[in-house]
């Protein structure tokens, strides 16, 4: 414990977490809550249908999971991925890697410290946003004169624990980047570029040919997505699109990039030399 | 400097240790090598010879191609050792966005001791009104004794220090010395490396030469200096270098200034001069010149030294 304490530590001294968390909880509010709110009180051109109404639906306290989840899974996932690649790479960047390794924990229970770490700040992040959204929707509703009226405290739990998954994924994704990579720059850029581009092309060509589909369909954006989109009346899910996976489906998927991601990265820094 | 303990069980030891680098690059090619109980040894060698190859070995960051090393009863690398030891291996890396006091509360939460020996360990490398001050301002000078806080912070029985000079001022380095000296009045023992001769000569008890990966010797800094030379007056002075080239055990002879200089065990000198006389040489000068450790390290590796006994670039 004593060692997922120094990492805690390191994490809490380090402007890039705050900073990070900062972005998301910032984004969420005026993304998530004040663009759409502004961009529902613009009167449609004339004879086109009013859409004011089904976006300011988006925005209300009923909704709030579903909106919190889906800025999590494409926002949160990004910037998770910056934050575990940070958090790995930055010991070969700083050569501090020899430091930690020549105290007397075993690489596997430095790796696992870390690892431990990165999740309560995952957790933090997906709490504070949470919360951003909480206040977002409040807002919004005191604004239309209407109730506030939360979701059951059960399917905000579950929206969390979903969060934590979804942004746990891309967080650990960026983690294992880091620690086969060595370097920050590369793992965050290569991270970015997956993120951004690849999933994007793919999910992009998904509708021409049944393996492209298919392979979309193993995406970690993808899954993120159709995870959070299963949150929320089926109007939200609906508007947001909804990528045809199973909720349980997709959470295992997700899981899975989380013991395939923190597996290939315990298997490399067990086994390579440290010459940093 | 210390009382080593010959005969007790090694504090590092070394069997056939060999470390290659992809297909080309030896580092280290079957070191054998034993630092005993409370000693200071010297590991020396021009830049690139193995020096911070074999410590990374022995902090377990890097393994072995062949062979293998003990570290404190332990495999290199071992949990139980590592606990007991203190390493400055080449410039010491912390996280330059903490303070010194924060780095050594990793350093202290990592390894398992107590926090509450930070203040003393900064004290120690005098850096306790710097503590608060974060790394990324520190100099390479206060990051080297930083560096030595940490170690210090662990206790330890063993220090390996690598180039614990770099980057320190005049007063830096003698105050060095004299941590090192106070180490091993305290009965620690201490692996020293460093290509800086002069710094190796004024601290240490036993001396290893590594050179492209080899250990041309293992020796006592007596031992080192005792293949020594013998300068000689004698006359008539052919007659007495055609005498000494022909005994035993002289493996050259020089002129200098007049003089003879006899590459030859100190020991040797009563056995020369009784051989001169027989000759009927006239001997009227015949003391021993003890060899500079840097002497010793050219005579052996045929490459020169550096300015003020530096060796490499």
């Amino acid at each position: 414990m004593s060692v997922v304490a120094a990492e805690l530590l390191k994490l809490r001294r380090s402007w890039s977490t705050p900073i990070l968390i900062g972005i998301l909880a910032l984004v969420e509010l005026l993304l998530g809550y004040l663009l759409i709110y502004l961009i529902a009180q613009v009167p449609p051109p004339p004879g086109e249908p009013a859409f004011g109404e089904a976006l300011l639906l988006t925005l209300r306290p009923e909704n709030f999971v579903s909106n919190v989840l889906n800025m999590l899974a494409s926002l949160g996932g990004a910037l998770a991925l910056v934050l575990g690649a940070m958090h790995s790479a930055r010991e070969y960047g700083w050569r501090t890697i020899s430091t930690i390794l020549t105290q007397g924990p075993t690489r596997l229970a430095v790796l696992a410290a870390k690892a431990a770490a990165l999740a309560v700040v995952v957790v933090v992040m997906v709490l504070v946003t949470f919360a951003m959204g909480a206040i977002g929707t409040s807002v919004v509703a005191g604004l239309q004169g209407k109730p506030i009226a939360f979701p059951a405290v059960g399917e905000i739990a579950s929206g969390v624990v979903v969060g934590c998954l979804i942004v746990g994924a891309w967080a650990a994704v960026g983690f294992a980047l880091g620690f086969l990579l060595r370097s920050t720059g590369l793992a965050i850029g290569l991270g970015l570029v997956y993120a951004l581009v690849i999933e994007s092309v793919i999910q992009g060509l998904a509708t021409i040919n049944e393996t492209i589909e298919a392979i979309s369909r193993g995406l970690l954006g993808a899954n993120g997505t159709a995870l959070a989109s299963s949150f929320g009346p089926d109007a939200v899910a609906d508007q947001f699109g909804v990528v045809g996976i199973d909720p349980p489906v997709a959470a295992a998927v997700l899981a899975g990039y989380i013991v395939v991601a923190l597996g290939a990265a315990a298997l490399v820094f067990a086994r390579r030399d440290v010459t940093t | 400097m210390s009382q080593a303990l010959d005969g007790a069980s090694a504090v590092i030891e070394t069997h056939d240790l060999t470390k290659r680098y992809g297909s080309r690059q030896l580092a280290l090619d079957g070191l054998n090598l034993t630092v005993r109980p409370g000693e200071v040894y010297g590991l020396i060698g021009p830049n690139g010879a193995g020096k911070t190859t074999f410590l990374r070995l022995i902090l377990g960051l890097i393994r072995p191609t062949r062979g293998e090393a003990t570290v404190l009863g332990q495999p290199a690398g071992a949990s139980a050792s590592l606990r007991q030891l203190g390493a400055v291996v080449e410039v010491p890396a912390f996280y330059p966005f903490m303070s010194g006091n924060d780095n050594l509360m990793v350093v202290a939460r990592y390894s398992g001791h107590d926090p509450a020996r930070i203040p003393a360990a900064l004290e120690r490398v005098g850096l306790a009104d710097r503590g608060r001050d974060k790394v990324g301002g520190y100099s390479m000078g206060m990051r080297q004794r930083l560096g030595l806080a940490a170690a210090f912070l662990k206790d330890p029985q063993l220090y390996l220090l690598d180039e614990p000079t770099n980057g320190l001022d005049p007063h830096g380095i003698a105050a060095m010395r004299g941590i090192i000296r106070d180490l091993a009045n305290e009965g620690r023992t201490v692996l020293l490396s460093s290509h800086l001769l002069a710094e190796v000569e004024a601290v240490c008890d036993r001396i290893g030469i590594i050179h492209h990966g080899h250990l041309l010797r293992e020796e006592t800094m007596g031992e080192m200096r005792g293949i020594g030379r013998l300068r000689i007056v004698a006359t008539p002075a052919d007659r007495a270098e055609e005498v000494l080239r022909a005994q035993p055990g002289v493996a050259a002879v020089e002129r200098v200034d007049g003089a003879l200089l006899v590459s030859t065990d100190a020991g040797n000198a009563a056995a020369l001069n009784r051989a001169l006389v027989a000759a009927g040489v006239e001997v009227s000068e015949l003391r021993v010149t003890a060899r500079t450790l840097e002497e010793a390290f050219m005579s052996l590796t045929g490459e020169p030294a550096g300015p003020a006994g530096a060796m490499g670039s």
